[in-house]
């Protein structure tokens, strides 16, 4: 498809016997910011590396930028931007010369690289740390770095893996406004991230992955409308104990009228239509300690899809 | 899959040149040991140890380590390089994974290691080239032929592809960086004492010096040794063809196997 920045037909992947991918279909276009969610051991990482065509594919059929990760993966690795999970920035040069040495892969020759570089480091504010080296950055600073390190190439397709995990909130806005300005570009960007919030913010469109498969895809206001709709409340019993009868009496209420809700130790939260028939039935119950109403996020479609059991 | 395994030598040279990059800006710590090492080897072994030696294999025995520690020096410079190094870029500082988000291949990165690691057997000869020379220039006894001399940096061409190689192997395999302290112990130490290094094979037993005759180091030394004393290049003709023949399959084995490990 010619619109498309990525476009995965039936797409497997295999280590041995494990299924990391299992049979995923996926187009993004052109032009938006596109987000793959899942918890640990979704496939995302995996999904990412055979993206960026250096992993090969078991089954299926991947392109990337209208090219085929099989037979053009050099020509599409030059045309992307990886910005990877972990720090992998040279300790041996200098910020500068990291971005330098990076260019010089794909061909940049070496005063374009050393303008690029300057304008790049401008950009992500690093002007004055040029000459530094690099176990004296903060980790915010070798993030901003590697991010600059990913658009050396004028990338076309820009995709960053849990690129604001660890972050302070000020360098993750300045992640975020990177994101956004790329984006303004008219380019693509490929993302993954735990932070709903982060996904609900920057990206027009996302997919929830868990154990290798899509569960759900589309754009996140939307998602949560059409998933658990447009509200949520909660209704907490703080202290445990007698407390528990009144959170049975509401799930077994919620579960009469076929209520959405989700049962978390110390309280429950509703979704849908019904909420505030419950909330008017239970508010005088004495043993609740609050009651919040507020908007349904990603993150209670995200739990609610892929469940609260901890991953590996 | 066939494009992803495909080498480019431009690509290579971009990413040998950020070796030699990285080796530039601490060459202060790079230059010291293979300049102090041969001195302290000829002072102490050669003319120290030596004094009590009349000859060994025809020639003082300060004549006798001096091309020895050479092939040492070339083992070293690329088995290091292709272990230690190559595990600290693959594992620590995922040097290879950032490479591999560019258009170089995960093949030119495992065969830039193998050029650079022979790049440090090449420097590492010619430095000591020099620091033997210059010694022997000090004591008045030339210690290498000059002619020798100037084939020593070029035959640590096919003996460091040949230990670069191996040094993939067992990075392909190694769990951790300590791992490789048993092929040193086990291999590489034994190697540097009894591949006719420090005193002849004759000295051995027949079975023993079979053994030693299957060693890579041996068939090193054999070459400097021969190029030296200035010796006929015909009586290297097996030596020759055993590190050939081991600089082919070590090389392919080296990148086939690391590659099963980074790419899956």
């Amino acid at each position: 498809m010619e619109n498309s920045a990525i476009s995965a037909n039936s797409l497997t992947k295999n280590y041995g016997d494990f299924c990391a991918v299992n049979n995923v279909s996926l187009d993004v276009p052109k032009g938006i910011c596109f987000g793959l969610l899942g918890p640990n051991g979704a496939g995302k990482t995996t999904m990412i590396q055979m993206i960026q065509a250096s992993s090969p594919v078991t089954k299926g059929e991947l392109e990337v930028l209208g090219m085929n990760t099989v037979s053009n993966s050099r020509d599409i690795r030059k045309k992307i931007g990886v910005i990877p999970q972990e720090d992998n920035l040279d300790p041996d040069f200098s910020v500068e010369y990291n971005l330098l040495v990076y260019a010089r892969y794909f061909g940049i020759g070496f005063n374009e690289a050393k303008e690029k570089a300057a304008e790049l480091l401008e950009k992500v504010e690093l002007t004055d740390k040029a000459e530094q080296e690099i176990n004296n950055l903060s980790g915010g600073m070798k993030r901003r770095l590697i991010v600059a390190r990913g658009m050396i190439n004028d990338p076309e397709l820009l995709i960053l893996d849990e690129p604001t995990t660890g972050l302070d909130p000020q360098a993750r806005h300045s992640v975020w406004d990177q994101i956004r300005i790329f984006k303004n570009e008219g380019k693509t960007v490929l993302l993954t991230t735990h932070y709903m919030d982060e996904a609900e913010i920057l990206c027009d469109q996302l997919a929830i992955m868990d154990s290798g498969k899509i569960l759900i895809q589309g754009n996140p206001r939307e998602l949560i409308r059409e998933t658990i709709g447009d509200y949520a409340a909660e209704l907490v019993a703080l202290s445990f104990g007698k407390d528990e009868k009144t959170l049975d009496l509401i799930e077994k209420k919620c579960k009469l009228i076929d209520v959405n809700f989700s049962r978390v130790t110390d309280r429950i939260i509703l979704y849908g239509k019904e909420i505030e028939n419950i909330i008017s039935e239970f508010k005088n119950e004495g043993n609740l300690t609050d009651i919040i109403r507020r908007r349904a996020t990603l993150e209670d479609v995200f739990l609610n899809l892929t469940g609260r059991q901890l991953r590996d | 899959m066939q494009e992803i395994q495909s080498v480019s030598p431009q690509m290579v040279y971009a990413v040998w040149r950020r070796h030699a990059d990285v080796w530039v800006r601490t060459w202060r710590t790079n230059l010291l040991p293979p300049l102090v090492e041969p001195i302290l080897y000829l002072l102490g072994f050669g003319f120290g140890v030596g004094a009590y030696i009349n000859e060994m294999g025809g020639v003082s025995y300060v004549e006798y380590i001096a091309p020895s520690i050479l092939a040492i020096s070339m083992m070293f410079g690329a088995f290091f390089e292709a272990t230690y190094s190559a595990f600290v870029r693959m594992y620590y500082q995922k040097t290879w994974q950032a490479i591999a988000a560019t258009p170089a291949s995960a093949s030119d990165v495992l065969v830039a290691e193998l050029i650079w690691a022979t790049t440090k057997s090449v420097t590492n000869a010619t430095l000591m080239t020099t620091a033997i020379l210059s010694v022997g220039y000090l004591v008045n006894q030339p210690l290498i032929s000059i002619h020798g001399a100037i084939l020593m940096p070029i035959i640590a061409i096919p003996i460091g592809l040949m230990f670069a190689g191996m040094g993939l192997i067992l990075t392909s395999y190694t769990p951790s960086i300590d791992w490789f302290n048993i092929p040193f112990f086990l291999f590489v130490n034994p190697m540097f004492i009894l591949a006719g290094t420090f005193f002849p094979l004759s000295e051995f037993p027949p079975i023993a010096q079979n053994i030693a005759m299957c060693l890579p180091l041996t068939h090193a030394a054999i070459i400097t040794r021969a190029l030296a004393y200035g010796d006929e290049i015909e009586t290297l003709i097996f030596s020759i063809a055993y590190i050939s023949v081991m600089t082919i399959v070590m090389t392919y084995l080296g990148v086939k196997l690391c590659l099963q490990r980074i790419v899956s």
